[in-house]
């Protein structure tokens, strides 16, 4: 027994001395280098996850055993043209390319498909559809009347009127107002009279409060936010109207250039040029711009700038002429002639467009240069979709898909044809995006990301 | 040169400087382990997931080469199981005319009490009557603590009047509680009972060349053939009064009556001394044990002021004859109780407390180190092959549960986007799988041999019993970490800090 465990102890040993250093370096990347060259070099790898999952993959025409998820490692650095092809999907396919040493991960692929999933929710006819921020829902108009206003409300699956008054929904609309959450205003005239109603659409049936006595003049802006029943609005000054007590409290701010609510703050550019958060009562809380490289840029333009919170660190104001400025980065444009911007809060980053193009701006780096993703005619709308690994755009009437982890070989994939004029929303957790159908008008629900299909909860 | 003197007590200032160094050791180095990898795996988690590929590789070997040794060991015990040992001791007395004759062999058992009542240490006695070797070569030597209640006195009375006519003789030794010198240790109490005995050898002109003493944890139930076995190979050893003897301990006693996860790990404990049997030059006495009378009396019988006697005997022997000592495996079963207790969180308490005990061999280590550093005879090779495995022991059993479990993990959970982009982010965690996938070859073995080892379930649904025992497996990785490595880690940090343990009598209950 001595002499057999001597053995096996020395086999042992020198086969844990050969082993462990390749497995080392099999685990760093090194492999021997293939041809008449000898020595070892050091390789990457693919790491794959497609939505669906069970892909089969090509690398440069080859294809592999394995199917997504999957990683595919001993990859020499180079340009490769990767393929993926799933039944009942269109094929994906790129160029990536492959660093020693580092993993390319591309890990939230989308496969379209050949028959996109899509659902009818609403027959219609709609003219348009209106997203609701900060709520699972859009109204629906099927025409002037207040009856022909409705809500669609994704995750409690129910679409109801919003005006139910039987007097006042006989009335015109003359104007819906959404800000945050699934509250909002209408103004309705019936009989010679204008009323405006607060609606909580997240009730059923939807709870009308007639507010008419707390506008006893039209508001050039309101805004709220989604928690609570305290409206702001711009006239010359800025007053709150506290819905709950029907109380005006007026001139809580002087005349302001842009005005935004965010939970119970109200984040003002004053015409001192200084970007400022305010409590609810009008007093300074904190000034994010003061300081004069950053009140330059605003003395530089005139007229009414879009201010969002997007987080409660950070910030947007649009200017006039589409300029950008974003709260970290006080002393400069970010971008120019910007329409409509779109906050990934999870991986920090800014999705903004113009008419003709998209882009990213890390808010993570230094630097904050944007990225162009792609071009377009006539953008009007976008969306982070499946954890910020995709775009989703309306051109005009068509809605795109971009993939942006692979961005400097991205092609957008067109979706669907939209009604000309309406608008799209789009839910992460509903999986995909609601939109009105060219032909009919129709309410309908298209499946973007697999695992999360709304559908399949519908009745 | 003086005697190197096994103790902590009564040291020089240098030496005492020397001892507290080595007891730190332990302790700094196991901790140092794992908080330099958990810091590591934050701070540079590409070499931390190469040092874990290269541990796990490791243990995937050390794995390999113990289940090889574990299974050559089973299959010796099985065939040793089937040895008429009588008759091989027969044999060697007739082959060898220098050999000790059998009816001349005196076989002296100690069995130290404090709180054990006679259901527990009663059935090992009657274990003793049914042994092939004649009871009336036994000296049955009951050692019971001075400080025990008076109703374990007065059973200990009981059980002499009825077992003495059966043996060569039947001793209640009482120890003194409070002798100068003495902590409250086994020890202290065995050593008594052991003077008492050499007394009565004295008495009876019985030289203790011819005696050979097995000191037995209160529950220990010997095999039928364990005498036998044991006389055998104390007279065919050439060096047999300078020679322990170590069985094999299962813990069968209460094995289906305790909650699975007990019953894993004292199985993986006997498992672990079957592996160690192989191999004799580095095997250190554990638990129920015997050995040769002449050498325990002459070394001045067991520490009285250290805890674990078991293993202290054998390192105090070792550094007596200067290395000249040795450990002969001998291929037969003890079995003991499975620490249990009444209700399943009291066996998770009576479990890692003894765990722990056991795991407070680590305070043999200082001193051994002295002894090894003092030592001009011992070979330095064999030193310091001693050193580094008693060490490396230690360390592995408070470590390497968390290595495998939980610390080779943390550079993937908790990666940077630097390193989650690098490739060893994806091949480290696929190598770890693929070298845990191999090792359950291991455990299948480990599991088959488990299944061989332990006795027949109670009549009812025994193939359920043994079915469940096979998923109980599936907890070793909880098991040894909370029931293993922590109260190894407990224990050596006990010693660095130098809070020395009470000596805690396992609950035993039947």
């Amino acid at each position: 027994m001595r002499t057999l465990r001597r053995v096996v102890f020395y086999l042992c040993l020198a086969g844990y001395l050969v082993a462990c250093p390749l497995l080392i370096f099999h685990a760093l990347g090194y492999s021997p280098r293939p041809g008449a060259e000898p020595g070892v070099g050091k390789t990457g790898l693919l790491a794959l996850e497609s939505s669906p999952s069970g892909a089969t993959v090509y690398l440069e025409g080859r294809r592999y055993t394995h199917r997504t998820p999957t990683v595919l490692s001993g990859l020499w650095p180079g340009r490769y043209h990767l393929k993926l092809v799933a039944k009942r999907y269109h094929p994906w396919s790129r160029w990536i390319t492959i660093k020693a040493e580092k993993a390319t991960v591309l890990d939230k692929l989308l496969l379209v498909p050949d028959q996109p999933f899509a659902r009818q929710i609403a027959p219609g006819p709609y003219q348009s559809l209106t997203p609701v921020p900060e709520a699972s829902m859009v109204v629906l108009t099927q025409g002037p009347s207040a009856e022909r206003l409705v809500v669609y409300d994704w995750q409690a699956q129910r679409l109801q009127p919003l005006v139910t008054d039987p007097v006042l929904s006989k009335g015109r609309v003359a104007s819906l107002h959404v800000s945050h959450g699934p509250r909002m205003l209408v103004r309705v005239s019936a009989g010679g009279n204008a009323r405006m109603l607060w609606l909580e659409a997240d009730r059923a049936p939807v709870r009308a409060t007639d507010v008419t006595a707390l506008f006893p003049e039209p508001a050039q802006w309101l805004g709220w936010d989604a928690r609570h029943s305290q409206i702001f609005t711009l006239a010359d000054t800025v007053n709150r109207l506290d819905v709950d007590r029907m109380a005006i409290f007026p001139d809580i701010l002087p005349p302001v250039r842009g005005l935004d609510v965010g939970g119970q703050s109200l984040y003002v550019l004053g015409h001192d040029n200084v970007l400022r958060q305010h409590d609810r009562d009008g007093k300074p809380v904190h000034a994010l711009s003061a300081e004069p490289a950053g009140r330059a840029l605003w003395e530089a333009t005139a007229g009414w700038c879009r201010i969002s919170v997007l987080a409660r660190d950070l910030v947007t104001v649009l200017g006039p002429q589409g300029q950008l400025w974003v709260s970290r980065v006080p002393t400069r444009w970010i971008a120019t002639k910007i329409t409509g911007l779109a906050f990934d809060e999870p991986r920090q980053r800014l999705l903004l467009w113009q008419k003709d193009r998209a882009g990213i701006v890390e808010l993570s780096e230094d630097q904050f240069t944007t990225r162009w993703l792609t071009n377009g005619r006539d953008l009007q709308q976008a969306f982070w979709a499946h954890d910020g690994s995709h775009v989703l755009i309306r051109d005009g009437a068509a809605v795109l898909l971009l993939n942006v982890q692979t961005p400097d070989t991205a092609v957008p994939q067109p979706l669907v044809h939209v009604r000309p004029g309406s608008s799209i929303a789009y839910d992460e957790e509903a999986g995909g995006l609601f939109y009105l159908d060219r032909a009919g008008g129709a309410l309908w629900y298209l499946n973007i990301v697999p695992r999360k299909n709304l559908a399949e909860r519908m009745p | 040169m003086a005697p190197f003197r096994y103790s902590r007590h009564g040291l020089s200032p240098h030496d005492r400087r020397l001892d507290r160094i080595f007891e730190i050791l332990p302790g700094a180095t196991s901790w140092s382990l794992l908080i330099s990898m958990v810091t590591l795996a934050f701070w540079k988690p590409r070499l931390a997931a190469v040092l874990i590929i290269a541990f796990d590789l490791y243990w995937l070997v050390r794995l390999v080469y113990m289940t090889l040794f574990l299974v050559l060991s089973y299959l010796k015990l099985a065939r040793e199981r089937r040895t008429d040992w009588l008759a091989l001791a027969r044999q060697a007395e007739q082959r060898d005319p220098y050999a000790p004759r059998r009816d001349q062999l005196v076989h002296v058992v100690i069995l130290p009490i404090i709180k054990e009542g006679r259901s527990i240490y009663e059935p090992g006695i009657r274990s003793l009557l049914s042994q092939q070797w004649p009871a009336r070569q036994i000296l049955m030597v009951l050692a019971v603590e001075g400080r025990a209640d008076a109703s374990i006195r007065k059973d200990a009375q009981a059980v002499q009047e009825r077992y003495r006519g059966q043996f060569l003789d039947f001793l209640v030794a009482v120890h003194p509680d409070g002798l100068p010198g003495e902590a409250r240790v086994k020890g202290a109490n065995a050593t008594f009972a052991a003077k008492e005995a050499a007394r009565w050898l004295d008495e009876r002109g019985i030289p203790f060349e011819r005696a050979v003493v097995s000191c037995l944890d209160a529950d220990t139930v010997v095999s039928p053939a364990y005498f036998a076995c044991l006389s055998y190979h104390f007279m065919i050893s050439p060096e047999r009064l300078r020679a322990s003897f170590q069985p094999i301990p299962v813990y069968h006693n209460n094995i289906w009556e305790v909650p699975g996860f007990a019953r894993v790990l004292d199985v993986g404990s006997s498992f672990f001394q079957l592996v160690e049997a192989t191999n004799p030059d580095k095997l250190v006495t554990f638990s129920s044990h015997s050995m040769s009378f002449k050498a325990l009396h002459e070394m001045g019988y067991w520490p009285v002021d250290l805890i674990s006697d078991d293993s202290a005997i054998f390192w105090k022997a070792y550094l007596f004859y200067e290395g000249e000592y040795q450990v002969v495996p001998i291929y037969v079963t003890v079995s003991m109780d499975v620490a249990a207790s009444t209700g399943w969180r009291r066996t998770v308490a009576n479990v890692y407390k003894q765990k722990r005990r056991w795991a407070w061999g680590v305070e043999n280590f200082p001193i051994v180190m002295r002894g090894f550093l003092q030592s001009r005879r011992i070979p330095l090779f064999r030193r310091v092959g001693h050193a580094f495995k008693m060490f490396e022991g230690h360390v592995a059993w408070a470590t390497w549960p968390f290595l495998l479990g939980i610390v080779g993990w943390i550079p993937a959970l908790v990666a940077g986007r630097e390193f989650a982009d690098s490739v060893v982010y994806y091949t480290a965690p696929r190598i770890a799988v693929t070298i845990f996938q191999l090792s359950t070859l291991g455990l299948i073995t480990t599991i088959i041999l488990s299944w061989m080892l332990l006795p027949t379930p109670p009549a009812k649904r025994p193939w359920v019993r043994r079915l469940g025992h096979l998923v109980e497996w599936c907890l070793v990785p909880v098991t040894a970490i909370g029931l293993s490595a922590i109260p190894a880690l407990d224990a050596q940090t006990r010693l660095m800090w130098g809070r020395y343990m009470e000596f805690w009598v396992t609950d035993k209950h039947r």
